[in-house]
């Protein structure tokens, strides 16, 4: 199966023989997101914030509505601050030279 | 694999999860709704109720944003300086549907006429606008992600209008993603197989207006050149379409290191 990137507003799924297509692995390991860092992070701001209303361990037990409302505030920020830090992660570790304009503040 | 489809963005949305429990697979679809929903909402250009809307319709130059605001806006003014202003949320803004008094209007589409400090957004003047068009997407796909990490999901898709993101595998194969010909939308110019990374192609084929004939692309571009696609991997969504914008915009800029072209089309 293989999902269309297209940039139009509309697009559509296509079959086809991906399993033979010509892939170079164009995939690079600087390319890909710092997933072991990323996902520890993750856990601990998942243990703070979104389990923490339910009680239950390991899926999110709360009604979407309940989900949204309680907890919105606290993840939108820390959403962000997460994806700042993921972003500025690839700027450092890829020695950009344009760290002197990093000025974001995670 | 559950697959849910949305509309977002004026655009058609689809996340693809691996779960063993379809209730939370159903509560991580509606969540990831609500919050492209809220994202589209208060950034709109054109919704009136928009905090963008309102910022950009301003009747003092001071003004304070709310944190969300201030934190997209950071990241704006950061890719503005990294690419050399080829990516810039307030020429976007200022210049759009702008086809006329160019000359008089550019000094003002500049983020060096806006800084952030805090929460106060201050402009140097009254006509600067922001368009966060080539931004929010892309960090919706980027947050939709985050969500789905913090839920335990372990392989996903998002694919908000061909911004696409993906982590682990589709039924234990790299997720194979097809870049469409901009000549031929019916064919594929490559297919490339995406690991825990994200893909955008920007383009001027697609999204275009039309007026008296004459064809304006969604990108504004002050001096031309020929290229017509370019398809970029990064490890967010936010760097895959910021640097594939700015590429269409100026393709000599450097690349960081963590910046691939995998597809370009002239």
């Amino acid at each position: 199966m293989t999902i269309n990137n297209t940039t139009q507003a509309s697009y559509t799924r296509v079959n086809t023989q991906s399993q033979n297509t010509s892939s170079a692995n164009t995939q690079q390991v600087a390319t890909t997101r710092d997933t072991a860092s990323f996902s520890e992070a993750a856990k601990q701001l998942a243990q703070e914030h979104v389990h923490s209303q339910s009680g239950a361990s390991g899926t999110w037990s709360q009604s979407p509505a309940q989900s949204t409302q309680q907890n919105t505030q606290a993840s939108t920020t820390d959403l962000q601050s997460l994806l700042m830090k993921s972003i500025l992660s690839a700027y450092s570790n890829s020695g950009s030279q344009n760290s002197k304009s990093m000025n974001l503040t995670a | 694999m559950y697959t849910h489809k949305f509309e977002a963005f004026t655009t058609l949305c689809e996340l693809q999860l691996e779960s063993d429990c379809e209730l939370s697979a159903n509560i991580l679809a509606d969540d990831i709704l609500f919050h492209a929903k809220r994202l589209e909402t208060n950034y709109s250009y054109f919704n009136e109720n928009s905090e963008l809307y309102q910022i950009n319709h301003r009747d003092q130059n001071s003004l304070h944003v709310s944190d969300e605001f201030a934190g997209l806006l950071q990241l704006a003014l950061f890719y503005s300086e990294i690419t050399n202003g080829a990516f810039d949320v307030a020429m976007a803004g200022t210049l759009k549907d702008k086809r006329e008094n160019y000359e008089v209007i550019i000094p003002f589409a500049s983020s060096a006429c806006m800084k952030i400090d805090g929460n106060i957004l201050t402009f140097s003047n009254s006509i600067t606008k922001i368009d966060f068009g080539g931004l929010v997407k892309e960090y919706a796909v980027d947050q939709s992600m985050l969500i789905l990490q913090l839920a335990g999901i372990t392989s996903a898709l998002v694919n908000f209008g061909g911004d696409i993101a993906v982590i682990g595998t589709c039924e234990g194969e790299k997720w194979s993603i097809g870049i469409q010909d901009p000549l031929n939308e019916h064919e594929n110019i490559e297919i490339i197989k995406l690991e825990a990374s994200s893909l955008c192609t920007s383009g001027h084929s697609k999204r275009y207006k039309e007026i008296d004939g004459k064809r304006f692309s969604h990108i504004i571009t002050l001096e031309k050149n020929d290229l017509k696609q370019i398809s970029i991997i990064a490890p967010t969504t936010i760097d895959a379409g910021v640097w594939s914008t700015a590429l269409l915009a100026n393709p000599e800029l450097q690349l960081p290191n963590h910046i691939k072209i995998v597809s370009k089309v002239l």
